[in-house]
């Protein structure tokens, strides 16, 4: 199998890592003790949902490219980790999975349902009530939607529990004979277990803290084997190129919310205007009321002031004004200011950071705080500076690396002034 | 062993393969603060207050969480890196959110300050690893998280052994000995003092510290690396102390009155003539083998001897055991 | 031990019999946690389901007393299936044809339905023990408190000599002490036939030799051992007992017994830090004594470790140490030993006693020093029988199961095994009298089976009378999964429900130790 065609193709999850750079290294790993895939739809970051939209529409397409994946790198285990909200979605795969063993594409046991740990006093949560994530927008839904609290009954695992996953802790035998064993694992319920190795950890009955990296989960992943982690839409995107469909990494899909006519998941080029994905795909703002400010790409890019409504969306070009593409999750406001925005994005951090480093620990309070209070008062000694270079050198993860980011989007485009207490 | 070669502050250090940064700076004589170090636990690298520059490194790296390879170079210092260390040392002293909630646990040994609390994880990943007892846990997110008793239970509901090692482990004075709490003396201006010893319960012979203040014990503790224990202790070393100040000890001699048949209080220069006496006059009615001395394995090894010896020296006879079986 | 508690990390595979490691010895077992959590094998042999041996590769669950039908099974499978370690059989040690005789005697098969386990399991446990280089053997009171005590250890040191697993880190026979100082106080003389430093009585050199050191004829006429002692209670051959820092009423089996020895007694010495029960009743003088806490000197630990004891605080009152007191008595009766000075002491026992010579205060200050240390240029001894056995050829000894001095039958059908727990000690003076100690476990209780539990029809934490032959007591059920059917098992540690007011007059027929571990009862209401 040759995967070309793949090279240009990025993640889509929101580090934009290169997708055939992961997938040879997992390819090169020992394979002694067998390999794992995992297709991380845990979908937590603020303003997406195309991957829910993905197995919505394209569940078949997916798992076929996870498919592509696993013979590519030889793995003989699969796991989608699934955003526990996502029953629908979760009913979609389980029948896709069904029809594939049925059609001797993956091995008979596919299919099963684990159950990821979650933090513990906040148990995962299988039912989102019916509550759509789309049909939400504005502020109290970065809190609702992140935090996940806000819905269903604790839940009891419904005999899922993860000692259920400890019983596989390595591919057996007829695993590797029986084929490409995929099955789903529903997440932890926190905006962490997005991040690959909480992930991992919390896949492991542990709980969900990301790792040191390196070793990587390319060859220490899952159970320590070697384990390609990519998003859902990577897949899509990877089956679409692989099958010939598509070419050249050259769209993604984007979520579009907030304040606009038409919120929902449009496919559309990468380098396309914010202000054409508003007006042409989204049908325009709401009310034509005027746009405070923007996220190109999911809370943690930070918010843009409308002047950029016209810059191209895409790495290159939005790194150029201290952001980026992200998980291509627009967000349109009209009523909240950029300091009420990104209160919000930061006191988000603040509830979601897993609480194993210090600087994101209590970093990402602080500055919750900080922005919080109608004085900006600064009561640290040190400053305001020194403690965003402390967060974004300091942490452990991607989390703490780009909170800061938060804080330096409202100084550079919004004339935030910092204060000092002292 | 294999071993590594890397240099530090431009300086060459050989380490042996498996060692860590923290280890190859400890080598050199550099001593880096650490908070959720414990040499006896596996690195957690969550304090961040021994980050380190490496080479190639997007970001500094936690000295205790990196594994030494060979060719590393290494910087302790630099403007940067010094100003991240000592932002981070200040964002420890910050008191968070979770402080203002506690729990409270009918156990009598071990307490828990949220306010001293700085999530280092030590003292649940020493429940796990070491104790493997999981009776601790880390519970809630950001500022919010704390520890508490898994499941929220007391500890006297749960798997712990109430050994205290989390105590002992803890670098700040978060997890606290409550019988140490209620011991102590604030108004008391008596000498306090630490007494290194071991342990008088099993066999093992744990290497410990009895921290008094004047007379009276008021903790019971052990170092890491120090005795046969490594800083370990179980519940009965750490806690069962207070039978030393106990009231109940006995302060005089006592002699059963022969008409009343009570044990009354009396000199020493009384009861040790009326035992030599009695010893004698046996001795010389019945023979010395008439006469049997029962030492204590509790005894100090000089304890004991003179025992014997004055049995077989004085008395002059080998009855001599103690309840030694094993 | 002949190995040291660190180097128990090392282990690859560790057979526990006997031993309630976690909860007699916790520190000790965190080292076996560790080499656990790395992977070593574990093969516990013990009645009761253990924290070790609910997370044992094997647990071998045996009928109380059976331990060598088992150990010559192991034997026999080592040996039949050619796993035992010919060099070493053939150059190290000697009896070899006879002891394969004897355990041929227990075919698995036959050990498994005497013992009660599966045979698989005794055929797993030899293999693994057999298979792996750093294999050691860790047992306590389990294996000696039997009247086939010495023959219980017999067969353990049979198993490692036929595989050759002694001699290096991590390998060897490892009694676990139970006491901070029973190492100690073997080594200091303190036995009817051994004068300092195991140096025989019988040995007339070694006589000799203290002798002229302590101005005294050593009397050639071996000692008592404790269990004679008690005997001679009751023939008053004993007149005089002096009892230092013990509650034989308590800690003695067959109490009832005790108490009729004790009465004949003319004079009862007791030193002591607490009015312990024995004095309180029978005492005529009672000299308050110090704990450890309270004075200078040194303990022995279980891998023969000799450590400074140093003085923390004042003793209190008029109580003084057990050195002053026994060096008072001594001058009370026309001996002046002088100062008594902890150091003194240990400097005239270490000379006397060539495996202690290199030991002194002065180099243990820091940290500790095992014996054997002949001279002060010595490191000390981490593990013995390095390259060979000490005494040239291991001996191996032919073996055949001893039945205990009583079992159950349809009169006192449960057979009663006793024991520690984490939270106390012994007689408990000490833990029961921690106020967080006493409420984690404030009373007696027994561990019964579900099954018998049931066909008694007990519940729970009911009260109920334990009785055996010799007397009964009340304590509380606790149906636990630990206890196999058939067996009920208490802790030692409470005296209104003193389990010895149970036990049996059975002792091992060599050296006297008293088989605590069994007697047959029966459990009814009050």
């Amino acid at each position: 199998m040759d995967i070309d065609c793949l090279d240009s193709l990025r993640g889509c999850g929101g580090a934009g890592f290169p997708t055939s750079f992961k997938w040879n290294a997992v390819r090169d790993a020992n394979a002694d003790f067998g390999k794992v895939i995992i297709c991380n739809a845990d979908e937590g970051e603020p303003g997406t949902f195309k991957d829910g939209w993905l197995f919505d529409n394209h569940c078949a397409a997916v798992i076929d490219g996870i498919r592509h994946a696993a013979e590519y790198v030889n793995a003989q285990r699969g796991f989608i980790y699934l955003r526990p909200e996502y029953s629908a979605q979760r009913e979609l795969i389980s029948a896709a999975i069904q029809q594939m063993v049925s059609d001797n594409k993956l091995a008979p046991q596919s299919g099963r349902i684990f159950q990821a740990n979650g933090f513990p006093g906040r148990p995962a949560q299988l039912d989102n009530g019916g509550l759509s994530i789309v049909e939400l927008s504005s502020l109290d839904w970065f809190v609702e939607h992140g935090s996940h609290d806000l819905v269903g009954e604790t839940q009891q695992s419904g005999g899922l529990a993860h000692d259920a996953m400890l019983q596989y802790p390595l591919p057996q035998n007829e695993d590797i004979e029986a084929g490409f064993c995929l099955d789903i694992c529903l997440g932890g319920g926190a905006y962490i277990c997005g991040e690959e190795t909480a992930m991992i950890e919390s896949m492991e009955g542990k709980r969900p803290q990301p790792r040191h990296k390196p070793p990587f989960p390319t060859t220490n992943g899952l159970w320590g084997l070697p384990t390609l982690v990519n998003n859902v839409e990577t897949f899509w995107w990877a089956e679409r190129m692989i099958s010939g469909e598509w070419q050249q990494d050259a769209e993604r899909l984007f979520s579009i919310s907030g304040a606009v006519n038409k919120p929902g998941v449009y496919q559309a080029p990468i380098g396309i205007t914010a202000r054409q994905l508003i007006n042409d795909y989204a049908g325009g703002v709401k009310d034509a009321a005027e746009i405070s400010c923007w996220i190109p790409g999911g809370a943690a890019t930070g918010v843009l002031p409308p002047t950029l409504l016209d810059c191209e969306m895409s790495t290159e070009v939005l790194r150029e004004h201290g952001t980026t593409l992200g998980t291509a999750a627009l967000v349109v406001f009209t009523e909240e200011s950029a300091l009420e925005v990104s209160t919000k994005i930061m006191q988000f951090f603040a509830q979601e950071s897993c609480s194993q480093c210090t600087p994101c620990r209590i970093g990402c309070a602080e500055f919750a705080d900080y922005l919080a209070d109608e004085k900006h008062n600064w009561p640290h000694r040190g400053s305001i500076d020194d403690w965003l270079q402390a967060m974004q050198l300091g942490s452990i993860c991607g989390l703490g690396f780009t909170a800061p980011l938060i804080i330096h989007q409202l100084q550079k485009h919004f004339n935030f002034e910092v204060q000092h207490a002292n | 062993m294999p071993t590594n070669t890397l240099t530090i502050n431009g300086e060459q250090v050989a380490v042996l393969q498996g060692e860590s940064l923290l280890d190859a700076c400890a080598k050199m004589g550099i001593s880096l603060l650490t908070a959720c170090h414990d040499n006896r636990l596996e690195a957690y690298g969550g304090c961040r207050t021994c980050l380190v520059d490496l080479d190639g490194a997007p970001r500094p790296v936690p000295a205790c969480k990196t594994l030494t390879s060979a060719g590393m170079v290494v910087s302790t210092s630099g403007e940067q890196l010094e100003t991240v260390r000592a932002t981070i040392d200040e964002m420890l002293e910050c008191i968070p959110a979770a402080a203002l909630e506690t729990w409270t646990d009918a156990n009598r040994f071990i307490g828990y300050d949220p306010q001293q609390c700085i999530m280092c994880d030590r003292c649940v990943r020493y429940c796990d690893e070491i104790m493997q007892c999981n009776a601790l846990e880390h519970v809630g997110q950001g500022v919010d998280a704390f520890i508490q008793p898994t499941q929220g239970d007391s500890f006297l509901d749960t798997s712990c052994e109430l050994c205290g090692g989390c105590i002992g482990t803890c670098p700040t004075d978060a997890l606290y000995s409550k019988q140490s709490l209620k011991v102590f003396n604030e108004q008391s201006d008596a000498v306090l003092s630490s007494t290194r010893t071991v342990c008088n319960y099993c066999g093992v012979g744990c290497v410990i510290d009895i921290e008094s203040q004047g007379n009276n014990v008021i903790d019971i503790d052990a170092q890491t690396g120090v005795g046969p224990n490594d800083g370990h202790l179980c519940s009965k070393g750490r806690f069962a102390w207070q039978f030393i100040n106990h009231p109940q000890r006995l302060t005089k001699p006592l002699v059963r009155n022969t008409e009343s048949g009570e044990l009354e209080e009396t000199s020493w220069q009384n009861a040790l003539s009326i035992a030599a006496t009695k010893m004698l006059d046996i001795k010389q009615r019945h023979g010395a083998d008439s006469l049997a001395f029962l030492a204590s394995s509790r005894c100090t090894n000089e304890d004991v001897y003179a025992l014997q010896k004055l049995a077989r020296a004085i008395i002059g006879t080998n009855n001599v055991h103690s309840c030694a079986a094993t | 031990m002949t190995n040291s508690i660190a180097e128990i990390e090392q282990s690859e595979c560790m057979l526990v019999v006997g031993s309630n490691t976690t909860e007699a010895h916790p520190v000790l077992a965190l080292r076996m946690k560790k080499a656990m959590r790395g992977g070593a094998k574990l093969l516990v042999v013990d009645p009761r389901k253990t924290w070790l041996a609910e997370r044992a590769d094997v647990h071998l669950q045996i009928k109380p007393g059976t331990d060598i039908p088992l150990m010559n099974a192991i034997a026999n499978v080592i040996i039949s299936e050619d796993l035992h370690n010919k060099q070493y059989v053939e150059s190290l040690t000697e009896g070899f044809d006879e002891m394969k005789l004897a355990a041929a005697e227990w075919p698995v098969e036959r050990a498994a339905a005497t013992c009660e386990v599966d045979a698989g399991d005794i055929r797993k446990a030899a293999r693994l023990y057999a298979a792996y280089k750093h294999a050691g053997i860790y047992y306590t009171l389990g294996i000696t408190e039997h009247v086939c005590g010495v023959d219980n250890v017999r067969s353990l040191s049979n198993l490692a000599l036929i595989t050759g697993h002694l001699g290096y880190e991590a390998t060897g026979v490892n009694p676990l002490r139970g006491q901070n100082n029973v190492q100690g106080c073997n080594d200091m003389g303190n036995n009817p036939v051994y004068l300092p430093g195991y140096q025989e009585v019988a040995d007339g050199a070694a006589r000799e030799k203290f002798s002229a050191a302590w101005g005294q004829q050593v009397s050639e006429i071996p000692g008592r051992r404790l269990d004679q002692m008690l005997d001679g209670l009751h023939d008053e051959s004993i007149k005089a007992f002096f009892v230092m820092g013990e509650d034989p009423i308590v800690s003695e089996p067959n109490v009832e017994h005790v108490h009729v020895g004790f009465k004949k007694l003319e004079l009862l010495i007791s030193q002591d830090i607490f009015l312990n029960e024995t004095a309180k009743i029978y005492a005529d003088v009672v000299f308050p004594a110090t704990c450890f806490a309270e004075k200078e000197g040194t303990f022995t630990n279980s891998e023969r470790r000799v450590q400074r004891v140093r003085k923390a605080v004042d003793a209190p009152g008029e109580a003084r140490t057990d050195l002053q007191i026994i060096f008072d008595l001594a001058k009370e009766l026309g001996h002046d030993w002088g100062k008594a000075q902890p150091s003194k002491v240990w400097d005239e026992f270490a000379r006397l006693s060539p495996n202690f010579s290199g030991i002194n205060y002065a180099r243990i200050e820091e940290s500790g020093i095992q014996w054997p240390c002949p001279d002060v240029s010595h490191p000390g001894t981490k593990f013995l029988h390095e390259g060979a056995p000490i005494r040239g050829k291991g001996r191996l000894y032919p073996l055949d199961h001893i039945k205990p001095w009583e079992e159950a039958d349809d009169d006192y059908p449960l057979t009663l095994s006793t024991g520690r727990t984490l939270y106390h000690y012994n007689a408990a003076t000490q833990t029961l009298r921690n106020e967080g100690h006493r409420e984690k476990q404030p009373k007696s209780f027994v561990e019964i089976s579900a099954e018998d539990a049931r066909e008694l029809n007990i519940a729970d934490k009911e009260e109920i009378v334990v009785q055996s032959r010799r007397g009964s007591i009340v304590s509380w059920a606790k149906v636990s999964e630990k206890v196999r059917k058939g067996v009920i098992w208490m802790p030692m540690h409470y005296a209104e429900a003193s389990v010895n007011i149970l036990t049996g007059d059975g002792k091992d027929l060599k050296v006297g130790t008293p088989e605590y571990k069994l007697c047959a009862v029966r459990l009814h209401k009050p």
